[in-house]
């Protein structure tokens, strides 16, 4: 047993953050565009999918470390409908659509049940009411409830549902609201029920799991810089003990949901008994600390993190968008009690 | 990165699991010290006689010479099964033990570890003082050099089983000159000597377990320096990781049993709102969830600092956010406990089929007190995290 990434792991890590540190995560319709397609290209959407199918191969882990890399450096696009979706088609052999995933061409929103039990995949039609990630550009809409997982035609979406666009936290996070009547149920393009299902939420607990990892542990290293260098009193406001026990906590909250993710990863790649519980503890531990570390970070840095110029308001944002997504704590922590 | 477990790691722990499920003793241990000594060594020298006493210690001093994974099978399943988790003993076993394996001499070593393994006797730390608490190196308990011995005046404090304890890891201060972190040696002390007074104090729990000790012109031969003289602080740090670190793998188990026997209790006993069973209301839901999700990561950091250890016995700095979140999560685990059941545990009266607790839960919520003051406060585990792993300044 060995939680450590390997040497492999390590180089794939560390070229994402590269990549990342690039500036490759831009603002703007056309670096964003631009980005999704060096993303493609470095194979990003097709880990633990086939060569066959133009995927990378690998594992969960190897997914799980890419994306806190991803979550580190706030990158940008609908990444989880993505591989989510490339995964469910690749599950469903439908191969091609797989690949126009994988190769970057067609991109997939990600919609969950939004607060509505009634909320269902059943048979191949989608209805109830569902928080939608990302819709703007999207050709596919990944669906996932307890029941089953589904894509979806996003242009089907559009005409069927009644949308309500919502003022989401991040501005590079467009969330809107869908509401699919009975009536007007959404046919789908692939459609999965049973437990295939029940993994395929799983990865996806995990995937956004491993996003707000990134944010833990950027926030962590971001006020440690800054409280070495600021100076107030004569010294290095990181000597102080307020100061320095905030950091510590960031640390602790970023080492255990980190360990924890890994573990989960490991677990859920390996079919063990435990690992849904594990899975759903990490998101949920991972989405409450990535929020508080968020905010402790822009404490660290005082007014100036109150300012629009200072990157760490992009990090509270960011976790608030993905802290409700596959999984709120609330709910999550709920389940694991039982 | 892998959960891959290697045939022979898994037939250690098959073998573990089968020897502790017939031999693991039922009783409960009383909370008189001395009795419970006993019984605690009885049984260590039952693992010892069985061959299963110091899993990773080294061969030619009785241990089992296997890896730090495999210690850390053999305390899960301990913990698995219900075995009592050491208390005088456990200063020898967890950290004094370990100490003298990283930093004593051979004689040291030969001497003193297999009676540790053996249950012969126990040990206790001597490194806090009345005026050195979490500023250690403020130790002021002087020895001289005399001949051959040094002769040791002066007090420790917050010495648990020092009433029972055999032998003691013991800081003094040999250079006063000096530094204060380079004038301390780290010493083996015989309680048996003349001229230490042992006064036990009671605790907020109502049991006396820790005691204050006074030294009055102690010899105790040069022979029993570990390490170099005037070199004991980095010997204490040895000491502290072990404390801090792996010595809690064990108690992380029985944590997260505790919690499961928790959940059972919110099962069936009524809630705070006096309508429903108290795992249906949602605040206890989520607390109970939140621990346990907690009580995983817990276990995951061990994982991942085992692997990081390479083989290293030692753990590094980063054991004092294991030791951080474990003392936290204990308080809040019996802190909920109390809310679940009343904090005079009225809810369980009347309640069938619960098991009977050694202590009821809001002793263990008042002992878990201790549990973010002992081997260094939660504030100094915090200046240890900022300053020696994330390298924040003084």
């Amino acid at each position: 047993m060995n939680l450590m990434p390997t040497a492999e792991q390590e180089a794939l890590a560390g070229a994402a953050a590269r990549f990342l540190a690039g500036g490759a995560a831009g603002a703007g319709a056309g670096a964003g565009a631009a980005a999704w397609s060096d993303m493609a290209d470095l194979g990003w959407f097709g880990i633990g999918l086939p060569p066959e199918l133009g995927g990378a191969g690998g594992s969960l882990a190897d997914q799980v470390l890419l994306f806190r890399e991803l979550g580190r450096g706030l990158a940008p696009g609908p990444l989880l409908g993505t591989v989510l979706g490339a995964r469910l088609a690749a599950f469903a052999r439908r191969d091609p659509l797989a690949r126009s995933m994988i190769d970057g061409e067609v991109t997939a929103a990600l919609a969950e049940p939004w607060r509505d039990p009634s909320a269902s995949i059943s048979g191949n039609r989608v209805s109830g009411r569902f928080r939608v990630l990302e819709l703007d550009d999207a050709d596919l809409v990944m669906f996932l409830a307890p029941d089953g997982v589904a894509l979806v035609n996003a242009q089907a979406l559009r005409r069927h549902a009644s949308i309500h666009p919502l003022d989401g936290p991040d501005p590079s996070v467009p969330v809107s609201l869908a509401e699919v009547a009975d009536s007007s149920a959404l046919t789908t393009e692939v459609v999965v029920t049973g437990p295939p299902a029940v993994e395929l939420g799983a990865r996806g607990r995990a995937v956004a799991a491993a996003l707000l990892v990134g944010i833990l542990e950027a926030c962590r290293d971001m006020s440690v810089a800054y409280v070495k260098s600021r100076e107030q009193f004569g010294k290095p406001i990181g000597s102080f003990q307020a100061v320095k026990h905030r950091c510590a906590d960031m640390a602790v909250r970023a080492e255990s949901a980190g360990s924890l993710l890994f573990l989960a990863a490991l677990s859920l790649e390996d079919g063990l008994p435990d690992a849904d519980r594990l899975v759903s503890s990490a998101k949920a531990l991972a989405s409450e600390y990535a929020v508080q570390s968020a905010h402790d970070n822009v404490q660290n840095h005082g007014g100036v993190g109150f300012t629009a110029e200072c990157p760490a308001h992009l990090y509270a944002k960011r976790a608030l968008a993905w802290s409700v997504t596959l999984g709120s704590p609330d709910v999550l922590f709920a389940e694991v009690a039982r | 990165m892998d959960l891959a477990v290697s045939a022979a790691e898994r037939d250690f722990r098959d073998r573990a699991r089968t020897w502790l499920a017939e031999n693991v003793p039922r009783d409960a241990a009383p909370d008189d010290p001395r009795a419970s000594q006993q019984l605690e060594l009885a049984w260590q020298r039952e693992q010892f006689d069985s061959g299963w006493a110091g899993v990773n210690w080294p061969s030619e001093y009785g241990g089992l010479g296997l890896s730090l994974a495999e210690q850390l099978i053999w305390y899960e399943e301990y913990a698995l099964a219900g075995a009592p988790q050491p208390r005088a003993s456990f200063v020898g076993l967890r950290h004094a033990g370990p100490t003298l394996i990283l930093r004593g001499t051979d004689a040291q070593k030969a001497e003193h570890l297999p009676q540790i393994l053996k249950g012969e006797l126990t040990w206790c730390q001597g490194f806090s003082e009345p005026a050195a608490g979490s500023d250690l190196a403020a130790l002021q308990t002087r020895a001289v050099i005399d001949g051959d011995h040094l002769v040791v005046s002066g007090q420790k404090i917050w010495t648990s089983y020092a009433d029972v304890a055999t032998y003691q890891e013991l800081l003094v201060r040999t250079d006063p000159e000096a530094p204060r972190h380079r004038g301390i040696t780290w010493v083996i002390c015989d309680m048996r000597s003349p001229g230490i007074e042992v006064r036990p104090i009671r605790t907020l729990a109502g049991v006396s377990e820790f005691c204050e000790v006074f030294y009055d012109e102690v010899r105790i031969p040069l022979a029993n320096v570990v390490g170099e003289l005037n070199d004991g602080w980095s010997v204490a740090m040895s000491t502290l990781s072990f404390e801090r670190g792996t010595a809690f793998m064990a108690e992380q188990v029985s944590l997260a049993r505790t919690l499961d026997a928790l959940v059972e209790v919110a099962r069936v006993v009524i809630g705070p709102d006096g309508r429903r069973p108290a795992i249906d209301d949602e605040e206890i839901a989520r607390r109970l969830g939140r621990a346990r999700a907690e009580v995983s990561a817990l276990r995951a950091m061990m994982l991942a600092s085992v692997s990081r250890s390479a083989g290293q016995p030692q753990p590094g700095p980063e054991a004092s956010m294991i030791r951080v979140l474990y003392g936290e999560l204990e308080q809040r685990i019996t802190k909920l406990a109390v809310d679940i059941v009343g904090p005079d545990g009225a809810a369980l009266v009347g309640v069938p089929g619960l098991a009977p607790r050694r202590r009821s839960w809001t002793d263990e919520y008042l002992w878990s007190f201790q549990a973010t003051i002992a081997a260094g406060s939660k504030d100094i585990q915090r200046n240890i995290i900022g300053e020696r792993v994330l390298g924040l300044p003084r």
